[in-house]
Protein backbone atom coordinates (compact mmCIF):
# COMPACT_ATOMS: atom_id res chain seq x y z
CA UNK A 1 0.00 0.00 0.00
CA UNK A 2 2.79 2.38 1.03
CA UNK A 3 4.70 1.42 -2.09
CA UNK A 4 1.72 2.35 -4.25
CA UNK A 5 1.38 5.76 -2.64
CA UNK A 6 5.09 6.37 -3.14
CA UNK A 7 4.82 5.48 -6.85
CA UNK A 8 1.75 7.71 -7.25
CA UNK A 9 3.53 10.66 -5.65
CA UNK A 10 6.59 10.01 -7.82
CA UNK A 11 4.42 9.83 -10.92
CA UNK A 12 2.64 13.09 -10.13
CA UNK A 13 5.98 14.74 -9.35
CA UNK A 14 7.46 13.68 -12.69
CA UNK A 15 4.41 14.91 -14.60
CA UNK A 16 4.35 18.21 -12.73
CA UNK A 17 8.09 18.76 -13.07
CA UNK A 18 8.15 17.97 -16.78
CA UNK A 19 5.17 20.18 -17.51
CA UNK A 20 6.58 22.98 -15.40
CA UNK A 21 10.05 22.72 -16.91
CA UNK A 22 8.87 22.67 -20.50
CA UNK A 23 6.54 25.61 -19.84
CA UNK A 24 9.37 27.52 -18.16
CA UNK A 25 11.69 26.88 -21.10
CA UNK A 26 9.10 28.08 -23.55
CA UNK A 27 8.42 31.19 -21.48
CA UNK A 28 12.13 31.98 -21.16
CA UNK A 29 12.62 31.66 -24.90
CA UNK A 30 9.59 33.79 -25.54
CA UNK A 31 10.67 36.44 -23.04
CA UNK A 32 14.15 36.65 -24.52
CA UNK A 33 12.77 37.53 -27.90
CA UNK A 34 11.27 40.86 -28.81
CA UNK A 35 8.73 39.10 -30.93
CA UNK A 36 6.55 38.02 -28.05
CA UNK A 37 6.07 41.64 -27.07
CA UNK A 38 3.94 42.01 -30.19
CA UNK A 39 1.69 39.10 -29.49
CA UNK A 40 1.53 36.13 -27.23
CA UNK A 41 0.77 33.81 -30.10
CA UNK A 42 4.20 33.18 -31.62
CA UNK A 43 4.21 29.72 -32.99
CA UNK A 44 6.73 27.86 -35.07
CA UNK A 45 4.36 27.78 -38.01
CA UNK A 46 3.67 31.52 -37.90
CA UNK A 47 7.39 32.32 -37.56
CA UNK A 48 8.24 30.10 -40.50
CA UNK A 49 5.58 31.86 -42.54
CA UNK A 50 6.86 35.29 -41.47
CA UNK A 51 10.43 34.33 -42.37
CA UNK A 52 9.29 33.13 -45.79
CA UNK A 53 7.62 36.50 -46.37
CA UNK A 54 10.80 38.33 -45.33
CA UNK A 55 12.90 36.17 -47.65
CA UNK A 56 10.47 36.95 -50.45
CA UNK A 57 10.71 40.68 -49.71
CA UNK A 58 14.51 40.44 -49.86
CA UNK A 59 14.30 38.67 -53.21
CA UNK A 60 12.02 41.38 -54.54
CA UNK A 61 14.65 44.02 -53.74
CA UNK A 62 17.33 42.35 -55.88
CA UNK A 63 17.96 43.92 -59.32
CA UNK A 64 15.41 42.99 -61.97
CA UNK A 65 15.78 42.70 -65.72
CA UNK A 66 19.06 43.80 -67.28
CA UNK A 67 21.59 45.16 -64.83
CA UNK A 68 25.32 45.77 -64.58
CA UNK A 69 27.72 44.51 -61.94
CA UNK A 70 31.18 46.04 -61.65
CA UNK A 71 33.86 44.22 -59.66
CA UNK A 72 36.57 46.86 -59.16
CA UNK A 73 38.86 44.37 -57.41
CA UNK A 74 39.00 42.07 -60.43
CA UNK A 75 38.40 44.91 -62.91
CA UNK A 76 35.55 43.02 -64.48
CA UNK A 77 32.08 44.05 -65.56
CA UNK A 78 29.14 41.68 -65.86
CA UNK A 79 26.05 42.45 -67.88
CA UNK A 80 23.35 40.39 -66.25
CA UNK A 81 19.74 39.42 -66.62
CA UNK A 82 18.54 37.88 -63.36
CA UNK A 83 21.05 35.20 -62.47
CA UNK A 84 22.33 34.87 -66.05
CA UNK A 85 25.53 36.61 -67.18
CA UNK A 86 25.02 37.94 -70.70
CA UNK A 87 28.44 39.53 -71.06
CA UNK A 88 31.67 39.61 -69.11
CA UNK A 89 34.10 42.42 -69.89
CA UNK A 90 37.52 43.52 -68.70
CA UNK A 91 37.47 47.10 -67.47
CA UNK A 92 39.62 49.78 -65.87
CA UNK A 93 38.41 51.36 -62.66
CA UNK A 94 39.57 54.05 -60.24
CA UNK A 95 43.27 54.37 -59.38
CA UNK A 96 42.67 55.39 -55.78
CA UNK A 97 45.20 58.20 -56.18
CA UNK A 98 44.90 61.56 -54.47
CA UNK A 99 45.15 64.96 -56.11
CA UNK A 100 45.36 68.26 -54.27
CA UNK A 101 45.18 71.61 -55.97
CA UNK A 102 48.07 73.97 -55.36
CA UNK A 103 45.86 76.30 -53.32
CA UNK A 104 45.27 73.32 -51.05
CA UNK A 105 41.60 74.07 -50.77
CA UNK A 106 40.35 71.08 -52.69
CA UNK A 107 41.36 67.48 -53.02
CA UNK A 108 40.11 64.50 -54.98
CA UNK A 109 40.35 60.77 -54.41
CA UNK A 110 40.06 58.88 -57.65
CA UNK A 111 38.04 55.89 -56.51
CA UNK A 112 35.21 54.28 -58.42
CA UNK A 113 32.27 54.77 -56.07
CA UNK A 114 30.94 51.58 -54.51
CA UNK A 115 27.25 50.98 -54.02
CA UNK A 116 24.04 50.64 -56.00
CA UNK A 117 23.43 53.12 -58.81
CA UNK A 118 21.36 53.23 -61.98
CA UNK A 119 21.87 54.23 -65.59
CA UNK A 120 20.82 57.86 -65.66
CA UNK A 121 21.97 58.88 -69.10
CA UNK A 122 22.96 57.21 -72.35
CA UNK A 123 25.08 59.22 -74.75
CA UNK A 124 26.34 58.42 -78.26
CA UNK A 125 29.64 59.98 -79.29
CA UNK A 126 30.13 61.54 -75.88
CA UNK A 127 32.24 64.64 -75.43
CA UNK A 128 34.24 64.87 -72.23
CA UNK A 129 33.59 68.06 -70.29
CA UNK A 130 36.87 68.27 -68.44
CA UNK A 131 36.36 68.96 -64.75
CA UNK A 132 38.70 71.19 -62.72
CA UNK A 133 40.85 68.29 -61.54
CA UNK A 134 41.78 67.39 -65.13
CA UNK A 135 43.43 70.80 -65.56
CA UNK A 136 44.99 70.80 -62.11
CA UNK A 137 46.44 67.33 -62.69
CA UNK A 138 48.06 68.55 -65.90
CA UNK A 139 49.35 71.66 -64.16
CA UNK A 140 47.25 73.92 -66.34
CA UNK A 141 45.04 76.82 -65.28
CA UNK A 142 41.34 76.04 -64.95
CA UNK A 143 39.59 77.84 -67.85
CA UNK A 144 36.69 80.23 -67.37
CA UNK A 145 35.34 79.51 -70.81
CA UNK A 146 33.20 76.36 -70.86
CA UNK A 147 34.16 75.66 -74.47
CA UNK A 148 37.76 75.11 -73.44
CA UNK A 149 36.62 72.22 -71.29
CA UNK A 150 35.23 70.19 -74.18
CA UNK A 151 37.31 67.26 -75.34
CA UNK A 152 35.76 64.97 -77.97
CA UNK A 153 36.95 61.50 -79.02
CA UNK A 154 38.37 60.37 -75.68
CA UNK A 155 35.38 58.58 -74.16
CA UNK A 156 34.74 56.13 -76.99
CA UNK A 157 31.52 55.80 -78.98
CA UNK A 158 29.12 55.47 -76.07
CA UNK A 159 28.77 56.50 -72.44
CA UNK A 160 26.37 55.49 -69.71
CA UNK A 161 26.17 58.01 -66.89
CA UNK A 162 25.41 56.87 -63.36
CA UNK A 163 25.51 60.18 -61.49
CA UNK A 164 27.97 62.69 -60.03
CA UNK A 165 29.92 62.84 -63.29
CA UNK A 166 30.73 59.13 -63.33
CA UNK A 167 30.35 57.19 -66.57
CA UNK A 168 30.86 53.78 -68.04
CA UNK A 169 32.62 54.72 -71.26
CA UNK A 170 35.16 53.67 -73.89
CA UNK A 171 38.90 54.20 -73.87
CA UNK A 172 41.87 54.96 -76.08
CA UNK A 173 44.12 53.04 -73.69
CA UNK A 174 42.87 49.52 -74.30
CA UNK A 175 46.20 48.03 -73.15
CA UNK A 176 45.40 49.34 -69.67
CA UNK A 177 42.14 47.44 -69.44
CA UNK A 178 42.27 45.24 -66.36
CA UNK A 179 44.26 47.85 -64.40
CA UNK A 180 43.23 50.57 -61.97
CA UNK A 181 43.99 53.73 -63.88
CA UNK A 182 40.87 55.88 -64.09
CA UNK A 183 39.70 58.90 -62.16
CA UNK A 184 36.63 56.97 -60.99
CA UNK A 185 34.85 56.21 -64.26
CA UNK A 186 34.61 52.68 -65.61
CA UNK A 187 36.45 52.20 -68.93
CA UNK A 188 35.36 49.39 -71.21
CA UNK A 189 36.66 48.12 -74.57
CA UNK A 190 34.77 49.25 -77.70
CA UNK A 191 32.94 46.02 -78.57
CA UNK A 192 31.92 45.27 -74.99
CA UNK A 193 30.76 48.86 -74.55
CA UNK A 194 28.55 48.62 -77.62
CA UNK A 195 26.84 45.51 -76.23
CA UNK A 196 26.37 47.09 -72.81
CA UNK A 197 25.05 50.35 -74.29
CA UNK A 198 22.50 48.54 -76.44
CA UNK A 199 21.32 46.18 -73.69
CA UNK A 200 21.12 48.40 -70.60
CA UNK A 201 18.13 50.73 -70.56
CA UNK A 202 17.87 53.97 -68.61
CA UNK A 203 17.10 53.01 -65.02
CA UNK A 204 19.00 49.71 -65.16
CA UNK A 205 20.75 49.01 -61.86
CA UNK A 206 24.53 49.24 -61.58
CA UNK A 207 26.06 47.45 -58.60
CA UNK A 208 29.67 48.41 -57.92
CA UNK A 209 31.86 46.75 -55.32
CA UNK B 1 2.54 -0.03 -10.93
CA UNK B 2 6.27 -0.17 -11.68
CA UNK B 3 5.53 -0.72 -15.37
CA UNK B 4 3.15 2.17 -15.39
CA UNK B 5 5.83 4.32 -13.81
CA UNK B 6 8.45 3.31 -16.41
CA UNK B 7 6.00 4.00 -19.24
CA UNK B 8 5.15 7.38 -17.77
CA UNK B 9 8.82 8.26 -17.30
CA UNK B 10 9.59 7.32 -20.90
CA UNK B 11 6.57 9.25 -22.15
CA UNK B 12 7.42 12.38 -20.20
CA UNK B 13 11.10 12.20 -21.06
CA UNK B 14 10.05 12.18 -24.70
CA UNK B 15 7.72 15.05 -23.98
CA UNK B 16 10.50 16.91 -22.17
CA UNK B 17 13.01 16.50 -25.02
CA UNK B 18 10.34 17.39 -27.55
CA UNK B 19 9.58 20.56 -25.58
CA UNK B 20 13.29 21.39 -25.58
CA UNK B 21 13.53 20.81 -29.30
CA UNK B 22 10.51 23.03 -29.90
CA UNK B 23 12.04 25.76 -27.76
CA UNK B 24 15.33 25.48 -29.64
CA UNK B 25 13.58 25.66 -32.99
CA UNK B 26 11.48 28.59 -31.84
CA UNK B 27 14.59 30.43 -30.67
CA UNK B 28 16.44 29.76 -33.90
CA UNK B 29 13.44 30.88 -35.97
CA UNK B 30 13.16 34.07 -33.90
CA UNK B 31 16.85 34.81 -34.50
CA UNK B 32 16.42 34.13 -38.19
CA UNK B 33 13.45 36.46 -38.19
CA UNK B 34 15.41 39.24 -36.51
CA UNK B 35 18.35 38.77 -38.90
CA UNK B 36 16.08 38.82 -41.94
CA UNK B 37 14.50 42.04 -40.71
CA UNK B 38 17.95 43.55 -40.24
CA UNK B 39 19.01 42.49 -43.70
CA UNK B 40 15.83 43.90 -45.19
CA UNK B 41 16.75 47.28 -43.66
CA UNK B 42 20.24 47.11 -45.19
CA UNK B 43 18.98 45.86 -48.55
CA UNK B 44 16.69 48.87 -48.86
CA UNK B 45 19.73 51.15 -48.82
CA UNK B 46 21.90 51.91 -51.84
CA UNK B 47 25.02 50.57 -50.14
CA UNK B 48 26.83 47.29 -50.27
CA UNK B 49 27.07 45.26 -47.07
CA UNK B 50 28.60 42.00 -46.02
CA UNK B 51 27.20 39.04 -44.17
CA UNK B 52 29.18 36.42 -42.31
CA UNK B 53 27.49 33.10 -41.75
CA UNK B 54 29.69 30.99 -39.46
CA UNK B 55 27.40 27.98 -39.89
CA UNK B 56 28.08 27.87 -43.61
CA UNK B 57 31.56 29.41 -43.15
CA UNK B 58 30.97 31.95 -45.90
CA UNK B 59 31.36 35.71 -46.12
CA UNK B 60 28.88 37.18 -48.58
CA UNK B 61 29.32 40.53 -50.25
CA UNK B 62 25.81 41.74 -50.84
CA UNK B 63 23.68 44.56 -52.14
CA UNK B 64 19.90 44.75 -52.45
CA UNK B 65 19.54 41.36 -50.79
CA UNK B 66 21.58 39.57 -53.46
CA UNK B 67 25.03 38.07 -52.96
CA UNK B 68 27.54 39.24 -55.56
CA UNK B 69 30.61 37.55 -54.14
CA UNK B 70 31.14 34.70 -51.75
CA UNK B 71 34.33 34.08 -49.80
CA UNK B 72 34.46 30.60 -48.24
CA UNK B 73 36.24 30.49 -44.89
CA UNK B 74 38.65 27.70 -44.05
CA UNK B 75 38.26 28.18 -40.33
CA UNK B 76 36.56 30.48 -37.89
CA UNK B 77 36.32 31.13 -34.17
CA UNK B 78 34.46 33.32 -31.74
CA UNK B 79 34.99 34.77 -28.27
CA UNK B 80 32.97 37.24 -26.29
CA UNK B 81 29.48 38.48 -25.67
CA UNK B 82 26.64 37.12 -27.81
CA UNK B 83 26.42 38.49 -31.33
CA UNK B 84 23.72 41.05 -31.94
CA UNK B 85 21.07 40.59 -34.60
CA UNK B 86 21.39 44.32 -35.35
CA UNK B 87 23.87 45.41 -38.02
CA UNK B 88 27.44 46.30 -37.07
CA UNK B 89 29.13 49.27 -38.68
CA UNK B 90 32.74 49.11 -39.83
CA UNK B 91 34.67 51.82 -37.99
CA UNK B 92 38.18 51.03 -39.15
CA UNK B 93 40.28 48.62 -41.19
CA UNK B 94 43.74 48.07 -39.78
CA UNK B 95 46.68 46.06 -41.03
CA UNK B 96 50.37 45.83 -40.30
CA UNK B 97 51.08 47.06 -43.82
CA UNK B 98 48.08 49.19 -44.77
CA UNK B 99 48.01 50.20 -48.44
CA UNK B 100 48.96 53.81 -49.08
CA UNK B 101 47.37 56.02 -51.69
CA UNK B 102 49.71 57.71 -54.19
CA UNK B 103 49.57 61.45 -54.38
CA UNK B 104 49.53 62.89 -57.87
CA UNK B 105 51.95 65.74 -58.41
CA UNK B 106 50.24 68.27 -60.69
CA UNK B 107 51.94 68.67 -64.06
CA UNK B 108 54.07 65.55 -63.65
CA UNK B 109 51.67 63.17 -65.35
CA UNK B 110 53.69 60.72 -67.38
CA UNK B 111 53.07 60.30 -71.06
CA UNK B 112 51.19 57.22 -72.22
CA UNK B 113 54.30 55.78 -73.90
CA UNK B 114 56.39 55.45 -70.77
CA UNK B 115 53.43 55.00 -68.50
CA UNK B 116 54.25 53.44 -65.18
CA UNK B 117 51.18 52.58 -63.21
CA UNK B 118 50.93 54.21 -59.81
CA UNK B 119 47.69 53.07 -58.35
CA UNK B 120 46.11 51.02 -55.65
CA UNK B 121 45.39 47.56 -56.92
CA UNK B 122 44.17 44.31 -55.45
CA UNK B 123 47.73 42.99 -55.06
CA UNK B 124 48.53 45.94 -52.75
CA UNK B 125 45.83 44.94 -50.28
CA UNK B 126 46.86 43.24 -47.02
CA UNK B 127 46.49 39.51 -46.52
CA UNK B 128 45.95 39.75 -42.78
CA UNK B 129 43.92 42.52 -41.28
CA UNK B 130 41.54 43.52 -38.55
CA UNK B 131 38.09 45.02 -39.00
CA UNK B 132 37.01 47.11 -36.03
CA UNK B 133 33.24 47.26 -35.89
CA UNK B 134 31.04 49.15 -33.46
CA UNK B 135 29.61 47.56 -30.30
CA UNK B 136 33.06 46.20 -29.43
CA UNK B 137 33.13 43.70 -32.27
CA UNK B 138 36.50 42.89 -33.83
CA UNK B 139 36.86 40.73 -36.90
CA UNK B 140 40.28 39.24 -37.65
CA UNK B 141 40.80 38.15 -41.23
CA UNK B 142 43.71 35.78 -41.77
CA UNK B 143 44.92 33.99 -44.86
CA UNK B 144 45.65 30.34 -45.33
CA UNK B 145 48.76 29.79 -47.40
CA UNK B 146 51.11 26.93 -48.03
CA UNK B 147 54.68 27.21 -46.82
CA UNK B 148 56.58 27.21 -43.56
CA UNK B 149 56.30 30.90 -42.74
CA UNK B 150 52.54 31.20 -43.34
CA UNK B 151 52.07 27.99 -41.34
CA UNK B 152 54.03 29.45 -38.42
CA UNK B 153 52.20 32.77 -38.68
CA UNK B 154 48.84 31.03 -38.71
CA UNK B 155 49.71 28.91 -35.67
CA UNK B 156 51.09 31.86 -33.78
CA UNK B 157 47.82 33.66 -34.40
CA UNK B 158 45.76 30.65 -33.31
CA UNK B 159 47.79 30.28 -30.10
CA UNK B 160 47.35 33.97 -29.35
CA UNK B 161 43.68 33.53 -30.10
CA UNK B 162 43.28 30.64 -27.68
CA UNK B 163 45.22 32.20 -24.83
CA UNK B 164 44.69 35.93 -25.12
CA UNK B 165 41.13 36.21 -26.35
CA UNK B 166 39.62 34.60 -23.23
CA UNK B 167 41.57 37.13 -21.15
CA UNK B 168 40.30 40.05 -23.25
CA UNK B 169 36.78 38.69 -22.94
CA UNK B 170 37.00 38.45 -19.14
CA UNK B 171 38.75 41.83 -18.85
CA UNK B 172 36.08 43.59 -20.92
CA UNK B 173 33.33 41.75 -19.10
CA UNK B 174 34.70 42.97 -15.73
CA UNK B 175 34.79 46.51 -17.09
CA UNK B 176 31.30 46.04 -18.54
CA UNK B 177 32.47 46.86 -22.03
CA UNK B 178 30.95 44.99 -24.95
CA UNK B 179 33.60 42.85 -26.58
CA UNK B 180 33.41 40.12 -29.16
CA UNK B 181 36.08 38.81 -31.47
CA UNK B 182 35.81 36.60 -34.51
CA UNK B 183 38.50 35.23 -36.75
CA UNK B 184 38.00 34.11 -40.31
CA UNK B 185 40.57 32.20 -42.38
CA UNK B 186 40.25 33.07 -46.06
CA UNK B 187 42.19 32.36 -49.23
CA UNK B 188 44.70 35.09 -50.02
CA UNK B 189 42.81 36.53 -52.99
CA UNK B 190 39.51 36.45 -51.11
CA UNK B 191 41.00 38.23 -48.10
CA UNK B 192 42.44 40.93 -50.35
CA UNK B 193 39.16 41.24 -52.25
CA UNK B 194 37.23 41.62 -49.01
CA UNK B 195 39.60 44.36 -47.83
CA UNK B 196 39.27 46.06 -51.21
CA UNK B 197 35.49 45.93 -51.40
CA UNK B 198 34.56 47.19 -47.97
CA UNK B 199 35.11 50.64 -46.59
CA UNK B 200 34.60 52.55 -43.38
CA UNK B 201 30.89 52.93 -42.67
CA UNK B 202 29.89 49.75 -44.44
CA UNK B 203 27.42 47.66 -42.45
CA UNK B 204 27.55 43.99 -41.71
CA UNK B 205 25.40 41.21 -40.35
CA UNK B 206 26.97 38.39 -38.41
CA UNK B 207 24.98 35.26 -37.93
CA UNK B 208 25.23 33.66 -34.48
CA UNK B 209 27.75 30.92 -33.84
CA UNK B 210 25.90 27.71 -33.08
CA UNK B 211 26.78 26.03 -29.81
Amino acid sequence: MKKNIFFKILLISIITFTLYYSCALRTAAAMSSQKTKEAGTVSIASLKAKNKILEQKLKELSPKGIYIVVDTAKNELYLKNGGKTLKQAVISSGSGNILEDSAGKRSWIFDTPKGVYSVRAKVRNPVWIKPDWAFIEEGEPVPDNAKERLEPNVLGDYALGFGNGYFIHGTLYTRLLGRNVTHGCVRVGDEDLKTIYKAAPIGASIVIY
Amino acid sequence: MARLLICTVVFFLNFFFAANAITGELESLEKENALLKTELKLARKQNIYFVFDPGKKIVYLKAKGAAFREFPAGGTGFWGTPISTEPYKLLKRTALMSPEREEIKPGEKEKADNFELQALELKDMPRNFKLILDEGMVLYVRTENNGVLPFLRKNLFLHRWRFLQPLFTVWNSIHKKPYSAIYIMLKEEDAKSLYWSIYEGVETIIYPFEK
